[in-house]
């Protein structure tokens, strides 16, 4: 039963590859085929999603730290990311037995919104997979390395940030005209800012090169806006805005969404950059933001929290509420984070406090 | 002459202290009675001030009126009360000025510190949550019906925390300074007084409680009613609201049935008192909560309130969500022992555990109306308005 669903989510993740000639809407009427013919196998198949799936109608992510939510037992495990554990004591887990679709995904995502153009030399600005086996993002990385790479360079070590291996990449592209893609988080973006903005070394990459980051600031010391993020790394590396590249993932997903900026500018496209950056979502991923009471959907448009049920989550959950307020505008995403409003809390303990205290509540 | 001393907050802090004088012209009984007055005004629901509060407050707490009522309800402190407390000063000068910061969270958490001050001869200017500054204003006014004079040894303003500028130049003559809030905002704020001022913090806080149900329904009801009181006073959203119960259980009352007992007790109270609109970020929070307690198999959940069973300590998004962990008296320290450092309260039916320290100890429906004057977070309440000896 599981294959079948496999064959199917493949085939609506192979469409996103080149010349992409189906209109979205055929696509997407076979993208909601899939999740609804997935959602009734996994309410069957996980009991935890089966149980709650009425009440909340997606599963909250956050279940995912307390109970395993799989088609598949543990012992068929082959690898099992895990959270970060910034909202909560205790770390979601997103076991896979196999990691094809997953690779298929991060794929058909990455080679459509940040190399459309290729492969070219690459430096990572976040752990390895050998460092980190439980990180996505480290196993996403690697996977670009091997799909994507000319040259890799991990700029980071030991749960820090290698500042000698990122100058060494940036220099060596600079010497050889080269274009380079830097790839991480981005906080370790904001190491490196604070590093060269000290030493007051800037860079020129080549043509082409450009910049994916990912992650937010939560529960650390500085905080930039997006394009207060966006307009550091484009003036420190010399590299265009539309070049600078979001990426929005989550541990418990199987796929990916990036801003289309660069494809636009590859493709000669006008599109007014700084406006309202939004995120492309595949064809096998459904977004919809729900009123956070209520868990309907919003108008288009308006804001909500958002619900991602990613069609490649098939041994997993792929129905998953988020805590992120999000807007949908034509099928894109437009991200507004964790904090819309602010909360009348004063005195009054949070979870994110206890932790940033340096004690983990459980 | 630096920006701070042409400041206009400067200004309006060298006036409030001047208005000390008056202040302390009046004597003791006097400050009592125009306090006393003028706490009653508020709480009554058809005084002129009273109506007007209830008003205001709909408009900023973002309570709902009934809970707004309550909690008026509750201001007045008897004059002799308010005359045992004083003579904790015993023969101690107070401060030339005071000043006081408060949060936005919890409206009546401004009448204490200001009742203090003023009975105890201590001018003091406030500064008032950007959020909510309605009750520091509402009493001041109900102050100056009484008493105009005395009413400007109290001074409120408004703007938002962080503004080094105006937070340096209210409090540059503060001989002492009591702060609510978060510990970042705070330690923020410390860096900003007068050399040589003195900081009473009170930095961020949980209240936990723990039953040993006994074996009758009826006295397990009069426990849950009075959680019940404890969990939805300002909507959960104190730093000595429960977060979490821990139940031993008995051979007649699981954790389990207790949970649907508060639940129950939540319920009738809800409805009696309804919760406050749900903000939007609270609301995302609450449903990942709420789902995580209906994974482990114990939700009991209502219009705007759900009891969720826990293996351990977890904190809830405020808003009317507590916890229900079972828990032995001897497990009780273990338990809290990630968070004991937060503990402010600590309610009981008996003595069972041994609350952290600086914690304070109450019966269960008192954990959000402590009496006042009452040490808090381990500091006497007058200290901060009288000169060190």
């Amino acid at each position: 039963m599981s294959e079948e669903h496999k064959r199917r989510a493949s085939a609506l993740i192979a469409r996103l590859a080149p010349p992409h000639a189906i209109p979205r809407e055929d696509a997407w009427r076979a993208r909601d085929a899939h999740l609804e013919a997935l959602r009734a196998f996994q309410k069957a198949q996980i009991p935890v999603y089966g149980r709650l799936s009425e009440r909340f109608g997606a599963l909250p992510v956050d279940v995912l730290r307390h109970a395993r939510a799989t088609v598949h037992e543990a012992s068929e495990d082959i690898r099992v990311f895990l959270t970060s554990g910034t909202t909560q004591g205790a770390r979601g887990a997103h076991p896979f037995r196999d990691l094809s679709l997953y690779d298929q995904a991060a794929k058909a995502a990455a080679a459509y919104a940040l190399f459309p153009d290729g492969s070219l030399d690459l430096c990572v600005l976040a752990p390895s997979e050998e460092e980190r086996p439980e990180s996505s993002l480290s196993y996403m990385l690697a996977r670009f390395g091997e799909w994507f790479g000319e040259r890799v360079t991990i700029a980071f070590r030991e749960g820090k940030l290698d500042l000698a291996a990122l100058s060494g990449a940036l220099e060596r592209a600079q010497a050889t005209g080269r274009p380079l893609a830097l790839l991480g988080t981005s906080f370790a973006f904001v190491h490196a800012e604070d590093a060269f903005a000290e030493r007051g070394v800037t860079f020129a990459l080549p043509d082409k090169s450009r910049v994916m980051q990912t992650g937010g600031f939560k529960g650390r010391s500085r905080e930039f806006t997006p394009p207060e993020m966006r307009s550091l790394i484009s003036s420190r590396y010399d590299v265009p805005a539309s070049f600078v590249v979001s990426e929005y993932g989550m541990t418990e997903l199987s796929s990916q969404m990036y801003e289309l900026t660069l494809r636009h500018a590859l493709n000669g496209d006008r599109a007014p950059i700084d406006a309202t950056r939004r995120f492309f979502v595949p064809d096998w991923v459904r977004v919809t933001a729900v009123d956070p009471e209520r868990l309907q959907p919003v108008a288009p448009g308006e804001v909500g929290i958002l619900r991602i049920e990613d069609g490649a989550n098939v041994d997993s959950v792929a129905a998953l509420q988020t805590a992120d307020f999000a807007r949908v505008v034509d099928g894109e995403l437009e991200l507004l984070g964790r904090d819309p409003d602010a909360v009348p809390r004063g005195c009054s303990l949070a979870i994110d406090e206890v932790l940033s205290a340096g004690d983990g509540a459980t | 002459m630096n920006r701070s001393s042409q400041h206009p907050l400067r200004e309006l802090a060298e006036r409030t202290r001047h208005a000390g004088a008056v202040l302390r012209t009046r004597s003791l009984e006097t400050r009592a009675r125009v306090l006393y007055e003028a706490l009653w005004a508020l709480a009554d629901k058809k005084a002129p001030s009273g109506r007007h509060a209830r008003e205001a407050l709909a408009r900023t707490t973002g309570l709902s009126p009934e809970m707004i009522d309550w909690s008026l309800a509750a201001l007045p402190i008897e004059q002799a009360r308010l005359l045992m407390f004083a003579e904790r000063a015993e023969d101690r000068v107070p401060v030339d000025l005071a000043g006081v910061v408060l949060a936005g969270n919890v409206f009546v958490a401004a009448i204490e510190p200001i009742t203090a001050a003023l009975l105890l001869g201590a001018p003091i200017v406030v500064k008032a949550s950007s959020r909510d500054d309605a009750m520091p204003r509402l009493f001041r006014a109900a102050i100056r019906e009484q008493d105009p004079e005395l009413a400007e040894a109290l001074a409120v303003v408004t703007f938002p925390g962080g503004d080094e500028d105006k937070e340096r130049a209210l409090f540059s003559r503060a001989e002492s300074v009591v702060g609510y809030g978060s510990d970042h905002a705070l330690s923020e704020l410390a860096t900003r007084l007068a050399p040589g001022a003195r900081f009473f913090a009170h930095g961020h806080g949980v209240g936990v409680a723990f039953v040993v149900p006994p074996d009758h329904d009826a006295d397990v009801t009069t426990i849950t009613d009075a959680l019940a009181i404890d969990v939805c006073a300002y909507d959960q959203r104190g730093c000595m609201s429960p977060h979490v119960v821990f139940v031993e259980p008995t051979e007649h009352v699981s954790a389990r049935d207790f949970a649907i007992q508060l639940a129950r007790a939540m319920d009738r109270l809800g409805q009696r008192v309804p919760r406050g609109p749900l903000p939007p970020k609270v609301a995302s929070q609450q449903l990942q909560w709420r789902a995580i307690g209906e994974a482990q198999g114990g939700l009991f959940e209502g219009d705007g309130f759900a009891v969720a069973l826990s293996s351990g300590f977890r904190l809830s998004p405020g808003y009317r969500n507590v916890v229900v962990v079972e828990c032995t008296r001897d497990r009780f320290a273990s338990a809290i022992d990630s968070v004991s450092r937060f503990v402010r309260v600590l309610a009981q039916n008996g003595q069972w555990v041994t609350a952290p320290a600086d914690c304070r100890c109450c019966a269960m429906g008192e954990m959000q109306r402590p009496r006042f004057g009452e040490t808090r977070d381990g500091i006497p309440l007058h200290v901060a308005f009288l000169k060190e000896t």
